[in-house]
């Protein structure tokens, strides 16, 4: 399973900077100061795979068929660094009802560690993978409206990245469907690098909640005619917590679409960041792609705990940047990014009706994501997230 | 059950309620006239709590301070606001909603919390007082509804949480004749020996069929004149002006 391509020495490649224009709120570089390096060992393997049946498919060790290595920042730190990761091969036409479902564990010594996995799904061939991380703490411990710091001031003992490279051959159809979650004090970072062929069909859900930091990359090049890819994405961030969703989406070809709706809830002092870029190629006619990014800031002002509290408080803070690239002459496409707060008429309305003022915006922001918890693939996912946000302490 | 004694309120320095008295018994039902701009509305959001009014003055309910308490803890002690324009939320179904509401109301009011079957037999119930279509239940809070459905919800959600005091603003205006007499025949079924009614509007139609104990005449943010049911019938026949000419 782990390649042998460990390094042996720590790895020395230049981390992206917000001095990277996609790396604009979330600088990797300081966010590694001070972290160790952890160099893999046959031992380590930080994941396992269910249901274990589909184990069958996996292709075990040695190079992928075809690698889609981009050559940016992050992907040569990941590479220089990698401490191995899974690979999978979904043979021509092989459908399953099962998901598969991918479980990233805690890399249990301090300081950094990548991990580089492969997933190849040949033609034809439909597969669900559901990708989530565990952590040794339940995020249900952590308050809605902690007045701690800023997750970026906090000193990380750990951050862990994954570069996950897809390949789609013609007809392929996917679903990734994701929760990544990051308690204070940690990073997770990851990165889906997708190559569609001809017709080959994607969806990327991502929901991602925390109060440490966590930056999410979506690339998806979409190669061959007709390819169509959906990006959903919900972050929640709170206690101080930095979710920042990237998506890149490369139109090269006639007759693509891609849609893309992100939804974001920033509590008090904490931040989310929603950075859409849509290129399309001059070859890329016919393409028709849609962006939205809808912002959801919770305000101390408006929350009683802000007269009585005594630490910092500040506004959740919502950075939204569309970024539309269009080279192409006959196409359609479209962005709309909205930032707000919770309506106070609606707060009113459900405290007259007795539900207490915590409970009225816990109620209208668990609305707000509803939207995007509804169109989850997976009923258990769905559960889970409504699970987890119903625990978070509001008061 | 409520005695409001000289309240004045206002927003952003603009005088509304200029030293309002009233006293409601339990029982009774009482109805606010009075022109466009006089002051009923802020009346009722002054009661129900919203943000936004600089408040003087006293307002006892059942032998609490109301302006002490926020608006949650209004509803709690028993007064419910029916809205002039109910407020949509998206996301929220009306029996989810209805379920964590009546729930948070129970429990302060040291009742225990409603099994699900019992909590589904009374919404239907109570949505049946108002020939409230049960599909609306699973509908998200007043999403879609047409004018006269958000009013029977308002209703509806009155019958649920039980309470002492209800304040109807402008219930019946956007009504049409038939949906003016569910709500009304559904607001009559609830009266009791025990709970009151503050009902504001601009018709005597909806008068018609609440029959009124008292009705008072609000203008220019104070009571101008109070009476018994024969009072709305004379406003239908002679508007405002006489009074307001009084007034000066």
């Amino acid at each position: 399973m782990i390649p042998s391509t460990i390094p042996d020495t720590p790895p020395t490649a230049n981390w992206p900077t917000s001095q990277i224009e996609a790396w604009k709120y979330t600088d990797l570089r300081h966010l590694a100061e001070g972290l160790l390096w952890n160099p893999g060992n046959e031992s380590l393997q930080p994941w396992f795979i269910r249901p274990h049946e589909m184990l069958a498919y996996f292709s075990g060790s040695g190079s992928p068929k075809k690698a889609v290595t981009g050559s940016d920042a992050f992907t040569s730190i990941i590479h220089s660094g990698t401490q191995g990761g899974w690979q999978l091969h979904i043979p021509a036409g092989l459908s399953s009802n099962t998901p598969l479902r991918v479980v990233y564990t805690p890399v249990s010594p301090s300081g950094w560690s990548a991990f580089n996995h492969h997933l190849y799904v040949e033609q034809g061939a439909h597969l669900t993978l559901i990708e989530e991380n565990e952590e040794e703490e339940p995020l249900a411990t952590e308050p809605m409206f902690d007045q701690s710091q800023d997750a970026k001031s906090i000193p990380l003992c750990t951050m862990t990245m994954h570069h996950l490279q897809v390949h789609l051959e013609r007809g392929a159809e996917l679903k990734l469907i994701r929760i990544f979650r990051c308690p204070k004090s940690k990073a997770f970072v990851h990165q889906v690098d997708t190559h569609q062929e001809e017709g080959s069909k994607l969806e990327v859900q991502t929901v991602a909640m925390g109060s440490g930091i966590i930056r999410n990359n979506v690339h998806i090049q979409q190669r061959g005619n007709h390819c169509s890819s959906g990006l959903l994405g919900l972050s929640v961030a709170f206690g101080g917590g930095h979710i920042d969703q990237y998506s890149r989406i490369q139109h090269h070809s006639l007759e693509g679409n891609s849609h893309q709706h992100y939804k974001a809830i920033a509590a008090i002092n904490s931040t989310t960041i929603f950075n859409g870029v849509l290129r399309v190629e001059p070859q890329a006619q016919q393409t028709n792609a849609y962006q939205r990014s809808s912002n959801l800031m919770l305000d101390p002002a408006a929350h009683r705990i802000g007269h009585k509290s005594k630490g910092f408080m500040r506004p959740g803070k919502v950075n939204a940047k569309p970024e539309l690239q269009i080279f192409a002459d006959n196409v359609k496409c479209s962005h709309g990014a909205t930032v707000g707060k919770l309506n106070t008429d609606s707060i009113f309305y459900l405290q007259s009706r007795g539900l207490s003022f915590e409970e009225a915006q816990r109620i209208l922001t668990l609305a707000f994501a509803m939207e995007i918890i509804d169109q989850l693939e997976d009923e258990s996912l769905r559960s889970e997230v409504i699970k987890q946000l119903d625990l978070l302490q509001w008061h | 059950m409520l005695e409001i004694t000289d309240l004045h309120a206002s927003v952003d320095d603009k005088a509304i309620l200029k030293g309002l008295n009233l006293q409601i018994r339990p029982g009774e039902v009482h109805a606010i006239m009075g022109p466009n701009g006089s002051g009923k509305s802020t009346l009722s959001h002054v009661l129900a709590g919203r943000p936004g009014y600089e408040v003087r003055g006293s307002i006892q309910f059942n032998k609490r301070n109301l302006l002490d308490l926020v608006p949650e803890e209004r509803a709690w002690a028993g007064l419910f606001l029916a809205f002039q324009y109910p407020v949509e939320i998206p996301g929220v179904s009306n029996a989810n909603f209805m379920r964590s509401a009546l729930n948070q109301v129970r429990c302060q009011r040291g009742l225990p919390v409603l099994e699900a079957s019992d909590f589904l037999k009374l919404i239907r119930e109570k949505a049946a007082l108002v020939q409230l279509d049960p599909s609306f239940l699973s509908r998200p809070v007043n999403m879609g509804f047409s004018g006269g459905e958000k009013k029977r919800n308002e209703i509806f959600q009155m019958a649920m949480l039980d309470p002492k005091l209800a304040i109807l603003d402008e219930t019946d205006s956007g009504l049409d004749i038939d949906a003016l007499r569910i709500v009304a025949e559904g607001v009559t079924k609830l009266r009791r020996e025990d709970n009151s009614f503050l009902v504001i509007t601009h018709y005597q139609r909806l008068l018609d069929h609440l029959k009124p104990d008292i009705v008072h005449v609000l203008i220019d943010g104070k009571i101008m004149r109070t009476g018994d049911y024969t009072l709305a019938l004379e406003l239908e026949e002679k508007g405002y002006d006489w009074l307001k000419a009084e007034t000066v």
